[in-house]
């Protein structure tokens, strides 16, 4: 039998001997180092970063996420629009949950108006949305008695939801 | 020319000596040795040519550094190449950098990943020109075992055929240095189907299938799911033209086709298991669907039940948002893309869904070159290499898609590996050309989809210069191999199947 034909029969067993190598070299020749980029880090949740937060003694007890957060001119002049979306629970508890957290925090209930999205399943997750009108409040740094676990948060806009006005709308497809 | 004319289902001489003694015979008369030279001669010319194109056009790309998906395929071959040094160096594997680069979001499974992992093995800090090499290199070898697969099994004129087109298509040649998995998956596929055009002849000549048959079968269906998960709908197609085995070859068709069904989900597994554990929820190929569904025929502005989060894309923004909404819930984050896309769409009609589709159809088709806004050299375009690379190709391209489409319309009854070829081919295109029906279509998804409207054309030219051959030289008609009537009239049923698509969407739109 020739050298190429008993090669022919036994081809696994190159193969073998060539993944065992590839492995020897690559086990030497350091770590690859993916970028991740395709799976960035969940940004911190605005409210739990501490960077702008809530009126002290306000806390939200039920599931959220926050859309969008900002100061914006109003009849009574400037104040913070902070816009959130609950999930899991109807209109009416998540007016009264919220009624009781703006009263903790010493703010009328008329701070919050809650709108249920309309014709969602009734084994949707999210249900609808809490507008609330909160005192203008200051980013929080080091001289401020906040508490900001992770400062670089502060700076990223899909944390904070204070989105700089000249950023695109994500739903145009190249 | 003379294998246009006679029959395809003439096995060649060369393929007698080295095939399966098994394998039918035919009455037909060989056609002229000179003929086959001719045109082995012409097939080696063209790939010759292809190879020097190669070489020419990987100067464009050599230095272009990876962008959009290829990152997250690269990414995944980074962290796969560094879980095999764990493996080596018996330490444990870095699990959080898995879930992140290899699952990722479960957008894309891990076919190009696992083809790119032996580079940054051997060299994980290689940069784009050594990569890129290699992913040419891989495409290069793959489309020679396609044509030789093509040869063999069709014969030399339909080798001859996909050694022109697509292989001197430029930008087709481009496209092989990309790490997008679109042209490799369309190469298995062409390979899976002619395998099961030889497969299922020889089942028809009374020879059941062989367990390694199963095996192949098995393995390049699931390598071309690997590869390009959207191609799952055509797998599924040419798995379920397969149980014609068991017509033809009764109960001794069964062991091969268990082996390949088995075969199929076994190397599915691994990656079903991974993702479904990593995103908590069930996950069998990919988690982009909903999505998709939701960016191609719902309404964008609603996808977050309101605007998503500006600065991103129509991808990244709800898949954020989704995430968050998992860290808010406790579900997992794929329930919540489902839940979304089916807010999106709650205004769907009949008419909006069929402009989308037309939407998506001429995105899928009109510019076979857009990609060339990433691929050239960095920072520099050569106006008169570009505008060349978009004309050859568009020259090319049109043709092609009116005769694969003619081609999509013809039932032949000339020869029983004639109307596999024909059935499959169907089979495959339309369970590619699903895509502008469920997902925003791109303008480089045709190159998984090139070689078989090749073939496609080569059918609708084949079949006209049969018939022309016919009416001249009356001796020569007539079928050599017995056709199948089931065959013919599941031919008709595909063809009327796609004109009654075409129809209903253009009515409804």
């Amino acid at each position: 039998m020739t050298v190429i034909a008993r090669l022919r029969r036994r081809w696994y067993l190159p193969l073998a001997a060539l993944v065992v190598v590839l492995l020897l070299i690559g086990s030497r020749a350091g770590r690859a180092e993916p970028t991740g980029s395709y799976r960035p880090l969940l940004p911190a949740d605005a409210i739990a970063s501490g960077c702008y937060p809530l009126p002290t003694g306000m806390r939200i007890d039920f599931p959220y996420q926050v859309r969008s957060d900002g100061d914006v001119d109003g009849p009574h002049g400037r104040h913070r629009r902070l816009v959130l979306q609950y999930d899991e629970i109807d209109a009416a508890t998540a007016q009264r949950r919220i009624t009781a957290a703006l009263r903790r925090a010493g703010l009328p209930a008329r701070a919050a108006t809650v709108t249920a999205y309309p014709r969602v399943p009734s084994d949707a997750l999210v249900r609808g949305e809490i507008v609330l009108t909160l005192p203008s409040v200051a980013r929080a740094g080091a001289h401020s008695s906040a508490h900001v676990p992770d400062p670089a948060q502060c700076d990223d806009p899909f944390s904070t939801k204070r989105f700089p006005p000249d950023w695109p709308p994500s739903t145009s497809y190249a | 020319m003379r294998e246009l004319t006679t029959d395809p289902a003439a096995p060649q001489a060369a393929d007698r000596q080295t095939r399966d003694p098994r394998t039918p015979a035919t009455a037909e008369p060989h056609p002229p040795l000179r003929a086959w030279r001719g045109l082995d001669l012409a097939i080696g010319m063209a790939l010759l040519v292809g190879v020097l194109l190669r070489v020419l056009l990987f100067g464009q790309v050599a230095h272009t550094r990876f962008s959009g998906d290829e990152v997250a395929y690269v990414d995944g071959a980074k962290a796969l190449s560094n879980l095999l040094r764990d493996l080596v160096s018996l330490h444990g594997p870095d699990t959080a950098e898995l879930s992140r680069d290899l699952i990722g979001s479960g957008w894309f499974m891990p076919g190009m990943t696992l083809l790119l992992t032996p580079i940054y093995l051997v060299a994980p800090h290689a940069g784009p020109e050594v990569t890129r090499a290699w992913l040419g290199l891989l495409a290069l070898a793959i489309y020679l075992l396609a044509i030789a697969d093509v040869r063999r099994t069709l014969g030399r004129w339909w080798a001859l055929g996909l050694a022109l087109v697509p292989g001197l298509v430029p930008m087709w040649l481009l496209f092989g240095y990309t790490a997008y998995g679109d042209l490799v998956a369309g190469l298995v596929a062409t390979v899976l189907i002619t395998r099961m055009i030889a497969v299922l002849r020889r089942c028809a000549g009374g020879f059941p299938p062989r367990l390694r048959d199963g095996a192949l079968l098995g393995f390049l269906a699931i390598a071309t799911v690997y590869l390009r998960s959207s191609s799952t709908p055509l797998v599924c197609g040419v798995g379920a033209v397969g149980l014609l085995a068991l017509l033809w070859s009764g109960r001794r068709a069964l062991p091969p086709l268990l082996l390949a069904g088995g075969l199929f989900l076994a190397v599915l597994a691994p990656w079903s298991v991974a993702a479904s554990a990593t995103l908590h929820a069930r996950v069998i190929t990919t988690t982009s669907v909903p999505m998709a569904l939701a960016n191609s025929f719902g309404d964008r502005t609603q996808v977050c039940y309101g605007m998503c989060d500006p600065g991103s894309t129509i991808w990244f923004s709800p898949l954020r948002y989704a995430r968050e909404v998992s860290r808010a819930t406790g579900v997992s984050e794929v329930t919540v893309l489902g839940q979304m896309s089916a807010f999106a769409r709650r205004d769907v009609t009949p008419h909006s869904y069929a402009q989308d589709v037309i939407a998506n159809w001429h995105r899928y088709i009109d510019e076979p070159s857009a990609f060339l806004f990433k691929l050239h050299p960095p920072g520099e375009k050569d106006r008169g290499v570009q505008q060349s690379i978009t004309s050859w190709t568009q020259r090319v391209f049109t043709p092609m898609v009116w005769l694969a489409a003619a081609g999509l319309l013809i039932v032949t009854r000339r020869s029983r590996r004639a109307q596999l070829l024909s059935v499959l081919v169907k089979i495959g295109l339309f369970g590619l050309l699903l895509q502008p029906f469920v997902h925003l279509a791109g303008s480089r998804y045709w190159t998984t989809a090139a070689p078989l409207a090749a073939l496609s054309a080569m059918l609708a030219i084949w079949s006209v210069g049969s018939w022309v051959r016919g009416r001249l030289h009356r001796a020569d008609r007539g079928p050599v191999e017995e056709p199948s009537r089931l065959l013919t009239l599941a031919q008709g049923v595909l063809a009327a199947v796609g004109v009654a698509a075409v129809v209903v969407i253009q009515a409804l739109a």
